[in-house]
């Protein structure tokens, strides 16, 4: 049975997300040649190594970085799907959500200043 | 039920419909064996060929979430499952309507829909290697060519059951199995790599993908088997059993293609 599940890996996530890691971690294994994107996917392993059951503030927003550069990865570069953005956010809480796009605010806010 | 789900599901209420209706067709008068031999030998082939249709129509349905290059990768894999399941039933319907002295058999184009199977679904695996970024050498024709042509050589030279057919004409059949196998087989490596290259997000459809193929290289393998310990090409209700099989493997392999276009 062992051989069975892994050879048709874990089921892909269907129901709503809740964390930052799930987002993460959901939208990396969309990608068609992660090696595209293997860095990033190193530092969701790294935090979802070091991070129990509750992520820390900072966590959150490094893996929410990491989400929106693979968002573009996946909307501008993989080699065979067309996402769009609605439908990779689309199952996303209401909560998760909102705190992605804040966060996403506040990192345009910061490029704008430093024009 | 999501749309994948559903058109399966259509799919096989047709291929049952199908199955029932070969029981209303009359043999033809130069039918020799018994109307109910007759009935199941064209049922079963009705059955695998609306399979393998079906597998292609799902195929086809979940393309459009993809990109134009992946779009004719997956085109040519589903035309490639289609030939394979028509190839297999024009051999039973040839045989059936006694059609097997016409030019069509005589001249070999009866292997025809095999050969472009084989080169179509291992073209269509390997365009979608080569775009995922599967460095392997099954991709490379300058080695599986060469190698499908020393197979095909050795298979020539085998010792193998007296046949009724010429030497030349035995050879070419078997070259014919060979070819796919070695097509299927150089396909099946691909898939298996592209599963454990790409994201989690395909490796239940590349999982089954490679099922399917694995039931086509088990099939010619054992037709190939067959053919030389007896002499003569296989057929028969074990035969349509396993292609039967092969068929729902390919179906599952579509819908669960089809499946990837909703995230």
């Amino acid at each position: 049975m062992v051989v069975f599940k892994n050879f048709f890996g874990t089921p892909q996530q269907s129901e709503i997300m809740t964390t930052a890691l799930d987002l993460a971690t959901t939208a990396a294994g969309l990608a068609s040649n992660p090696a595209d994107i293997e860095p990033l996917i190193n530092q969701i392993d790294l935090i979802s190594s070091r991070s129990n059951a509750m992520l820390s503030a900072k966590d959150e927003a490094l893996l929410f970085d990491i989400y929106l550069k693979i968002e573009r990865y996946l909307l501008t570069s993989d080699p065979i799907r067309k996402f769009n953005k609605d439908e990779l956010r689309a199952k996303a809480s209401k909560g998760l959500h909102a705190r992605l796009e804040a966060y996403e605010q506040t990192i345009l806010k910061k490029q704008l200043i430093n024009i | 039920m999501n749309k994948a789900t559903k058109t399966v599901l259509a799919i096989l209420v047709c291929c049952i419909a199908g199955y029932i209706a070969s029981f209303l067709v009359p043999a033809p008068s130069n039918w020799t064996g018994n109307a109910a031999a007759f009935h199941w030998t064209l049922a079963n082939s009705v059955l695998y060929t609306l399979l393998h249709i079906g597998a292609a129509i799902l195929l086809l349905i979940g393309v459009s979430a993809y990109k134009a290059a992946l779009r004719i990768a997956y085109a040519r894999i589903a035309v490639g499952i289609v030939l394979v399941g028509l190839g297999l039933t024009q051999v039973v319907i040839l045989n059936i309507f006694g059609l097997i002295q016409t030019p069509w058999v005589q001249y070999g184009g009866v292997t025809l829909p095999f050969v472009v199977a084989g080169i179509s679904i291992y073209t269509g695996v390997r365009s979608m290697a080569k775009l995922v970024g599967v460095h392997s050498a099954l991709t490379k024709l300058y080695i599986v060519v060469p190698f499908l042509l020393l197979c095909i050589g050795f298979v020539a030279l085998l010792p193998h059951s007296s046949s009724p057919l010429p030497e030349f004409s035995f050879d070419i059949s078997n070259a014919i199995s060979v070819w796919d196998v070695v097509l299927y087989g150089a396909s099946l490596g691909l898939v298996l790599q592209i599963k454990n290259h790409s994201g989690a997000y395909y490796t239940d459809s590349m999982a089954w993908l490679a099922l399917g193929l694995i039931g086509s290289v088990f099939i010619t393998v054992f037709l190939l088997v067959i053919t030389f310990l007896t002499g003569q090409e296989s057929a028969g209700y074990l035969l349509d059993i396993i292609v039967i099989i092969g068929g729902l493997l390919y179906l599952k392999a579509g819908h669960s293609f089809a499946k990837t276009k909703e995230l």
